[in-house]
């Protein structure tokens, strides 16, 4: 009877242990300073695609939505993951807190998936705080900039939730070689070293590699640019990452199981 | 009521080709306070991390509250606390938050319950304050107040002392035999120290390169003690040639002295006689109670030769 409530238990768990730690304040700041960078560069250059839209009297928040999500996708996105893996296991690895959850009766599969919830809940909630600065720093800009008044406009809260949403799924393959990472290496320069492979080498590979579409990486940036199914929310890019992700999840968590030192 | 509460049969534990456990045999009695002795490397932690589950054992090797550890792993720890190495604790956290925390995590456990526990280690004035700041030894006890904080009936402690000052070491001694005497909690604990075993403990089990040497309790162990007798001479080579030629062979020789296992009169009469005979000087014959720490040198290092 009570197997059923271990994970609900667990997640409680997880949430109030990362209280006061970077965790929290990166998944606020993070997104704060990647909008806040758009709007800088918005005030400064004012991009055509926006004005002439403006100016034509044509709503211009699709395109200001798209290029914050663009920007976030292929600059931060796998680096921030890095990061977030790395310092979710990290405290953990620090504290040697292994041994102390792995002595406790609770099911051992359920200390792992509840880890991996809250760090892609940790990872949704960022994009979805995102969302809410896209949404604000166009408002913010109208104020400052006459000419990339945006206020007028319909804002298109939904498309901004439904890249939100896409950008997530785009990235859980990522995650996952980044979950696996982490949990097996207690040095958080495994994890950092990969994202940063990972960045520049998704940014080669997208120039024109053949089965760039198959590489974990790319799956962001693919699926931000993808005009055609940009409001669909299973676009290619989207279904690719979210299987590469279960395979390589399916295998991490096996991989956890099968060691005989556990903790 | 159960004779005992944990029981191996036939450990072994390698790592890679390195066995680390061999066939161990262990019996914990309930209501005991057992002290797991050995040298450092002799495979204590291992094993507490096998009866923990932290390390994976084959079926059938250990059963705790008689029951199988592998297949009943969580019904099985929902009755033992532990305590491995130095405590695993949050430490930008409360210490009431790490109790707090472990609370969310077991389940069933009454609020008032981390005030109880916080009162029995002497930390509710500290609870509040983030564990970083706390000493080692305040620490050490957080970590038993997570151990015992679901009341288990077992509590698993693997040196539990280590890295204390005297004052620290005495405070967790006074905790554990309270934990025994008061709450009935039968308590398995390791160190590499006999002194402080056997001011606690009223069962022994004393471990050597994996290999289990003496399981008994204490009193058991101290009936192995054989009365010696320390003899102080000029030539202390010679004096050894001497006691093999009535084969009598000296158990240890320091600096000039010999320490042969005996003291009863006559024999002590016959030895000094042949030892003057022979023309040496003897300056002190000495009847010794040799100690458990003796003992416990003479389980171990019979055990390397």
């Amino acid at each position: 009877m009570l197997q059923r409530f271990y994970l609900l238990r667990e997640l409680k768990a997880e949430f109030s242990k990362y209280r006061r730690t970077m965790v929290y304040w990166l998944m606020v700041l993070c997104p704060l300073a990647i909008a806040f960078f758009v709007f800088v560069i918005n005030n400064w250059t004012m991009p055509t695609s926006l004005t002439q839209l403006i100016e034509k009297g044509k709503n211009p928040w699709e395109m200001y939505i798209i290029i914050h999500y663009r920007v976030m996708s292929i600059m931060l996105l796998p680096l921030y993951i890095a990061m977030m893996t790395g310092v979710i296991y990290g405290r953990e690895h620090r504290n040697n807190t292994w041994k102390h959850l792995y002595a406790l009766p609770i099911p051992q599969w359920s200390i792992e998936l509840s880890k991996n919830i809250f760090s892609l809940l940790i990872l949704l909630f960022t994009l979805l705080i995102y969302a809410g600065f896209v949404l604000l720093s166009g408002y913010v800009l109208s104020m400052t900039n006459p000419k990339m008044n945006l206020a007028p406009f319909d804002n298109h809260l939904g498309f901004n939730l439904l890249m939100a949403l896409k950008v997530f799924l785009s990235m859980i393959s990522i995650w996952a070689v980044h979950n696996w990472v982490g949990r097996r290496f207690s040095s958080f320069g495994y994890n950092i070293g990969l994202g940063l492979v990972g960045v520049i080498s998704a940014g080669v590979l997208i120039q024109g590699w053949k089965y760039v579409k198959y590489y974990p990486y790319a799956f962001p940036a693919l699926g931000v640019l993808d005009k055609q199914g940009i409001h669909t929310l299973f676009s290619q890019p989207i279904v690719y990452s979210l299987i590469v992700g279960a395979v390589l999840w399916a295998i991490s968590f096996w991989d956890i199981h099968r060691r005989t030192i556990r903790a | 009521m159960r004779d005992y509460i944990i029981e191996t049969h036939q450990l072994n534990f390698s790592f890679g080709k390195f066995k680390v456990l061999h066939d161990l045999d262990l019996r914990v009695p309930q209501s005991s306070i057992y002290g797991f002795l050995g040298p450092n490397g002799a495979g204590k932690t291992t094993t507490i991390r096998i009866l923990l589950g932290l390390i994976k054992s084959a079926p059938n090797k250990i059963s705790v509250f008689g029951k199988d550890l592998i297949k009943h792993r969580v019904e099985v720890l929902r009755q033992v606390g532990a305590l491995v190495e130095m405590p695993s604790l949050y430490l930008h956290l409360s210490g009431r938050k790490n109790l707090e925390i472990t609370r969310t995590l077991i389940g069933n456990i009454s609020k008032n319950r981390i005030d109880e526990v916080l009162e029995i280690v002497g930390l509710t004035k500290d609870a509040h304050r983030k564990v970083k700041q706390y000493s080692l030894g305040m620490k050490q006890r957080l970590g038993l107040a997570l151990s015992f904080l679901a009341d288990p009936d077992l509590l698993i402690l693997d040196e539990p002392t280590n890295g204390l000052d005297p004052n620290g070491i005495k405070e967790i001694r006074e905790l554990i035999i309270s934990l025994n005497r008061d709450f009935n909690k039968t308590i398995f604990v390791s160190s590499h120290l006999l002194s402080e075993v056997e001011k606690v403990a009223t069962h022994v089990g004393i471990i050597h390169k994996g290999k289990l040497h003496f399981e008994g309790s204490i009193d058991e162990l101290r009936d192995q003690q054989r009365p010696t007798t320390l003899i102080e001479v000029n030539n202390s080579a010679k004096a050894i040639e001497v006691l093999q030629a009535q084969n009598i062979a000296a158990a240890s020789v320091q600096n000039g002295t010999l320490k042969i296992e005996a003291n009863d009169k006559p024999m002590i009469h016959q030895i000094n006689s042949s030892l003057l005979n022979a023309g040496l000087e003897v300056y002190q014959l000495s009847p010794q109670q040799s100690s458990l720490e003796d003992l416990f040198m003479n389980i171990t290092q019979t055990a390397q030769n």
